[in-house]
């Protein structure tokens, strides 16, 4: 049989499902793309296990069935010369010719028979809930960061959405720092649910929803979650860690509260952070009254920095990771931050002006003599 | 013998740095003492503008106060101190490896072999003293010498903000007229016996033999015949990190019962969490020494991710060597456990969930600074009566 279609459309839904593909796997198959060939569309899935995507696209065929693509045809659709591709399937060994132009690619496809199949929940647009693009992402964008990449500790390797009625709080930390937004809808009336969803997946959603407001939708089970965007499909196992409960690590009250610009602020910090070394990556922060002085001293020499601010409650003298810091500076969108202090070994809290449901607290570095 | 030896000594340090972070200070007496304990604390360092009134350093505070009664008194900041220290020991550093850090303002370099790079003894002294004071806009003087001895003389000669060279050829024009004092090792003791036999000065050592000043000195008198003709041979020691910090036991009679081990182990554990929280170190890797009856030795190692400093992970971390390698299936004459991969811990990231188990031994080490080594105790150590006095040890 004989597929044709646009070149680059096809390479842009292959590059969509590529997210999912395993990097190196001992599971047969799955590094390939697993191609549905219906009358009006074509469909791809793959699946690292952990993950998976589908999407499709239209192309009138001549006849249906399935096949596993060799993941390299992502990379030839890259290249490809021209703009009209036609790709003839041999039912019987799977090979597949690909060819536009003066180029024709011979290549082995295998038959789909023994893929795996995964069982994620499935999103029907009419019983899901749903949500803006760019709101989720800003959502997911406003904690992820916070998640922890070392594997030590398995939990704090992903996202807790925390579904309650007409309210989604996203909850992630590296037990260092934790970052918590909440967002209340009015169309949201979830059953009462948690999911543990791995930060890792989480970062290739955000590559793949766009910045407009039209829906996402999504649904989710005790064993997975899933989004449906568009012609798009992503779903993703939970993690099976139990969430500690971070509630008690946030102080009701503060000690001293500033409110300082942030531009002008993320601007210090990256400056003091060019001369802070080690893992710890300290800066010192110190407000008194009106001034917030950033300070560093290192084996590369020292910097010092003053700010004005407001400021509300004792003086504070301690230390910080700038990187912790410029995470949380870069990802705010307000004119000004707020940030709580709760004495020098406290937690500290910034806030944004405009978005209650927001916090996010870093612990401060204990120096030693 | 060449000119390879460098002194480098900061002048007045702590109050130098207190001068740099706080330029309304500069120029006007600076003491640095304790002043957390009352007035009952000692000067750790003086200005010179304080200097000029009499003030000096080990002198009471109280003295101080009296001698120099406008000066800016401060506790101290040390962890800025040897902030700047490491700065300064990196500029060394740059220059040799061969240090020898004699304290946080003070070390003797090697510059031996390292004048390819970077030229003459002289040029890597004067280089040095610029560095630091261009990159710390901070004053060391600086002594060159053919060893130690001279090198420590010559920077104290020009000192504050001195360069110093002794070639060999002036040894005994610059050491003559010196008095005696200026002999490193030479005390108030030795300068009274000496000055009792009419030495007063370096030359007058020089009018007598060896025999004459060993018999005066003992073991001593063989070094000041050589230090007074300004021969010093003790090479620049290299210093090093250490590396392990471990504390072993050699029971009274062979063990076999595991309670019992277990409860040694838990209060050498407690030792070794001890020094390393005293040092400011944590560790990665814990290891264990058995020795059975027969004298057959084994080790035993670990290594986690993450680093601790905390009793209870070194003990769990031992007490699970013991077990997983069964290595109590023999009565066990000896028992040590030590911990390596040492990390310094100027800095500690807190963290939200966990570290109950840092704060304990943190506060368990109050404690006993405060009432004593007995003063707390954990309950499975009160089962253990068996074992001699540990024997600490710290390998480099």
């Amino acid at each position: 049989m004989r597929i044709t279609t646009n070149s680059s459309q096809f390479y842009e839904s292959l590059e969509t499902v590529e997210k999912a593909l395993p990097v190196r796997t001992t599971v047969p198959l799955i590094n390939n793309i697993f191609m549905q060939i219906k009358e009006d569309r074509l469909v791809f899935s793959t699946t690292n296990l952990e993950m998976t995507i589908n999407t499709s696209m239209e192309s009138k065929n001549d006849e249906t069935g399935d096949i596993l693509l060799p993941a390299k045809i992502i990379d030839i659709m890259r290249y490809f010369p021209t703009p009209e591709v036609n790709i003839d399937v041999n039912w019987d060994n799977f090979r597949i010719d690909v060819s536009g132009g003066s180029a024709h690619f011979h290549l082995y496809g295998a038959d789909p028979q023994d893929y795996p199949s995964t069982s994620f929940i499935e999103v029907n647009e009419n019983e899901s809930y749903s949500a803006g693009r760019g709101s989720l992402k800003n959502m997911i964008r406003s904690v992820i960061f916070a998640a922890s990449t070392e594997e030590t500790r398995p939990a704090f390797n992903g996202v807790l959405f925390n579904f309650s009625d007409g309210k989604l709080t996203l909850t992630a930390s590296d037990t260092y720092r934790l970052a918590i937004k909440e967002t209340s809808h009015s169309d949201w009336s979830f059953e009462e649910q948690k999911c543990l969803v791995p930060a890792r997946v989480l970062r290739e959603l955000l590559r793949l929803l766009d910045d407009s407001e039209e829906k996402v939708f999504f649904n989710m089970d005790s064993r997975s979650i899933a989004f449906k965007c568009g012609d798009m499909y992503f779903a993703s196992r939970l993690l099976e860690e139990k969430y500690p409960d971070v509630s008690g690590v946030i102080p009701k009250s503060y000690e001293t509260r500033i409110m300082i610009d942030r531009k002008t602020f993320e601007d210090t910090i990256s400056r003091a952070a060019l001369l802070a070394q080690g893992k710890n990556q300290a800066v010192n922060l110190v407000s008194t009254d009106s001034n917030l002085e950033t300070k560093v001293a290192s084996q590369l020499g020292s910097m010092e920095e003053s700010l004005p601010v407001e400021q509300n409650g004792e003086d504070i003298d301690l230390f910080v990771n700038s990187r912790f810091v410029l995470d949380v500076l870069r990802i705010i969108e307000e004119d000004k931050v707020i940030i709580d202090f709760h004495g020098n070994g406290g937690p500290i809290i910034f806030r944004m002006e405009n978005d209650p449901g927001y916090l996010y607290l870093v612990l401060p570095i204990k120096k030693f003599n | 013998m060449a000119l390879d030896i460098i002194h480098v000594d900061m002048d007045a340090f702590y109050a130098a740095v207190e001068q740099k972070d706080n330029p309304e200070l500069q120029g006007k007496p600076v003491i640095i003492g304790g002043t957390g304990l009352g007035d009952r604390g000692v000067v750790s360092t003086a200005s010179y503008a304080a200097r000029q009134y009499g003030v000096h350093s080990a002198m009471p505070i109280k003295e101080a106060r009296k001698l120099c009664p406008d000066a800016v008194f401060l506790p101290g900041r040390m962890e800025r101190y040897q902030e700047i220290s490491q700065c300064i020991f990196e500029i060394m550093s740059r220059f040799t490896p061969r240090i020898e850090k004699i304290s946080i303002d003070e070390a003797f370099l090697d510059v031996k072999g390292c004048h390819r790079l970077f030229g003459p003894s002289r040029k890597i002294g004067k280089k040095i003293k610029t560095s630091i004071k261009q990159e710390l806009d901070l004053v060391a003087s600086i002594g060159l010498a053919p060893n130690k001895f001279l090198a420590k003389l010559a920077s104290d000669l020009e000192k504050p903000d001195g360069f110093k060279v002794i070639r060999e050829d002036e040894i005994a024009e610059i050491l003559d007229p010196l008095p005696v004092d200026k002999i490193w090792g030479v005390g108030e003791k030795t300068e009274e016996i000496l000055q009792n036999q009419g030495m007063r000065t370096i030359g007058d050592i020089k009018q007598f033999s060896e025999q004459e000043l060993t018999s005066l000195l003992g073991q001593f008198g063989h070094q000041l015949y050589k230090l007074a003709r300004g021969h010093d041979d003790r090479a620049v020691q290299v210093s090093e990190e250490c590396k392990s910090i471990s504390h072993e036991t050699t029971f009274r009679r062979d063990l076999q019962d595991s309670e019992k081990i277990f409860s040694v182990l838990m209060a050498l554990s407690d030792k070794v969490g001890r020094r390393l929280r005293k040092k400011s170190l944590c560790g990665k890797t814990v290891f264990i020494k058995i020795r059975y009856g027969d004298f057959t030795t084994l080790t035993r190692q670990t290594t986690s991710p993450q680093a601790f400093y905390d009793t209870k992970t070194i003990y769990e971390q031992g007490k699970k060597l013991i077990q997983n390698h069964g290595l109590l299936d023999k009565p066990v004459r000896l028992l040590g456990i030590g911990v390596s991969s040492l990390i310094a811990r100027h800095h500690l990231q807190l963290s939200l969930f966990s570290d109950q188990d840092g704060a304990v031994a943190e506060t368990v080490d109050k404690i006993k600074d405060q009432f004593g080594e007995k003063s707390i105790v954990r309950a499975n150590q009160l089962i253990h009566k068996n074992s001699k006095q540990s024997e600490q040890k710290e390998d480099s």
